[in-house]
């Protein structure tokens, strides 16, 4: 493990540091005509993270064989937006602009549940953030996750990460019901927000 | 890299057929002779050659070559490039006819790497020279390396279970009006296209030509490249890379070196796109204002508002458009 950490540091700051800052510049340009973006952040997984999700078990067994060439977020990006419609706005200039392996919508499991939600991809990492006359070799990742949220999913799911996820108890039914109404409320926030913003932004331009 | 494994399959058009010619497969076992030297040499050369960047199509991280590709690179058997191979062959139409396929598979340390190659059949004289004879045969099955049909593809990585996800392809056709010919191998067979999207590629093209225009200071260098701007609209569909563009319309030296020092990699410069004149126009960089009487007024968007005044006449439809500067050069091109 502690050659584990050793090389992923390395990798991180002979790479990684580097790549997700000029991803964030590259991902803001492709966007810059693209209208009511709350913000547009990209980062280099921190060690402890991916210490962390190296030594995920999955019944049992280590999930991860190789986890430096098998985690897919190394470097993650995010985009926030307002409204429910510009997740699809932002989502299709961006699958114009870059290559992607996954597109994925994430939904609770059941349509009479409420919790995590967000528009996921897996995409190629694109020359133009790589440094200067850097081409990626295979011990390189290639790939970088990308969100795309609304304000109110990403409030949710900032809020009740550490809450649900990292916390050492596991929470009860009453508490796992409050986490779920609230994500009930954001859902609900998203949908008013979305008819508001047809009704008047949309008819006004 | 130590080549772990060669099969060879011969290959026919079977696209669009109810019944799949059966498949002949054969592993590549003599190590001594001169198609394993050529084979070799296309392995350990297959960086040099594959020079356009492929991905796999895939919207839920699965894609059916990429099965194949992995099936293989676990178990190298003549049954699972057998499976590569009946790919190849559902999609060879009658046009692409009849072709060799070589499948070359090495390993080093954890790195994998794949190269698959199709040479396509032709035909040929055969002479063979004796001390007073002269021995000439006709041969219609030849397979040959030299011709535009020839296509290769290499894949590498470290890991099967999130690598493998893109390659880089030889494909001399890409470059012609033959895109069918081209689809074929790229899109239909390996199910991928240019890591690089029409858009991206385009955008890039665009920023670096004006940027380089920005930065000219000679007005010949500036004019070129600006000329560059206009005459790109008639590659719309077409693949092509910057460097290519520069080619074609013969950008002058001054003007390359401009171009290159706006990017960062110059890997990029090589990266093939599908080139978009709908994209390349979002990227306007020039204005341009004509009146009624033919007169136009063009300047950099940028600059446009600041240089170029333009008031309403009193009473009038017609505005009074004036500017500002040194005279540099004059221009004389043909009417619309």
């Amino acid at each position: 493990m502690v050659k584990l950490e050793s090389e992923y540091r390395s990798l991180r700051s002979r790479l990684l540091v580097d790549v997700a800052s000029n991803l964030e510049h590259h991902i803001k340009n492709i966007l810059k005509d693209v209208p009511r973006i709350d913000r547009i952040t990209a980062r280099a997984k921190a060690v402890d993270r991916f210490i962390a999700k190296a030594n995920k078990m999955d019944d049992d067994q280590k999930k991860y064989d190789d986890p430096i060439n098998e985690i897919q977020d190394l470097i993650g990006a995010r985009i926030i937006t307002y409204y429910l419609s510009d997740v699809d706005l932002v989502a299709a200039e961006l699958e114009n602009h870059i290559r992607f392996i996954e597109n994925h919508n994430l939904v609770p499991d059941s349509t009479s549940k409420f919790g995590y939600e967000g528009q996921h991809y897996i995409m190629f990492i694109p020359s133009d953030v790589l440094p200067t006359d850097y081409e990626l070799n295979d011990n390189d990742p290639k790939l970088f996750e990308l969100q795309i949220k609304t304000l109110h999913q990403h409030a949710w799911g900032e809020a009740s990460h550490d809450i649900a996820y990292k916390s050492n108890v596991k929470l009860n039914a009453d508490q796992q019901r409050r986490v779920a109404y609230a994500a009930a409320q954001a859902w609900g926030a998203d949908r008013i927000f979305e008819e508001l913003s047809k009704e008047l932004l949309h008819e006004s331009s | 890299m130590k080549i772990k494994k060669i099969h060879s399959f011969l290959v026919y058009p079977g696209k669009g057929e109810d019944e799949q010619h059966p498949l002949q497969g054969l592993e590549v076992t003599e190590r001594k002779n001169k198609l394993f030297y050529m084979l070799r040499d296309i392995f350990e050369n297959a960086q040099k050659d594959c020079r356009i960047e492929i991905a796999f199509n895939s919207t839920n991280q699965q894609n059916d070559f990429r099965d194949d590709l992995i099936g293989y690179i676990k178990n190298y058997r003549v049954d699972n490039g057998e499976k590569i191979a009946a790919r190849l062959q559902s999609q060879t139409t009658k046009r692409s006819g009849l072709g060799l396929m070589f499948i070359i598979y090495g390993e080093s340390g954890k790195k994998k790497k794949v190269v698959i190659s199709r040479f396509p059949v032709e035909q040929g004289i055969y002479v063979e020279e004796g001390d007073s004879s002269l021995t000439v045969e006709f041969l219609d099955r030849i397979f040959m390396k030299s011709t535009l049909r020839y296509k290769a593809a290499l894949f590498s990585g470290n890991s099967t279970v999130n690598g493998f996800w893109d390659g880089l392809v030889v494909d001399r056709q890409t470059n012609s009006k033959l895109s069918e010919a081209s689809d074929y191998w790229i899109k239909e067979f390996l199910d991928s296209d240019f890591k690089t999207t029409s858009a991206a590629g385009t955008a890039r093209l665009a920023n670096a030509l004006r940027e380089a225009v920005s930065s000219a200071n000679e007005v010949a260098t500036k004019s070129a490249l600006i000329g560059v701007t206009e005459l790109v609209n008639s590659l719309d569909g077409q693949t092509t890379s910057i460097e290519k563009v520069c080619k074609r319309f013969a950008v002058p030296e001054e003007g390359m070196k401009l171009i290159r020092s706006q990017i960062k990699n110059h890997q990029i410069l090589g990266e093939r796109f599908k080139f978009s004149r709908a994209e390349f126009a979002k990227h306007r960089m020039y204005r341009a204002v004509e009146t009624d009487r033919g007169v136009i007024i063009m300047a950099e968007n940028s600059i446009f508002d600041d240089d170029v005044k333009m008031t309403p006449i009193e009473d009038s439809n017609e505005v009074e458009i004036t500017t500002e500067g040194f005279v540099v050069d004059y221009k004389l091109r043909k009417g619309r």
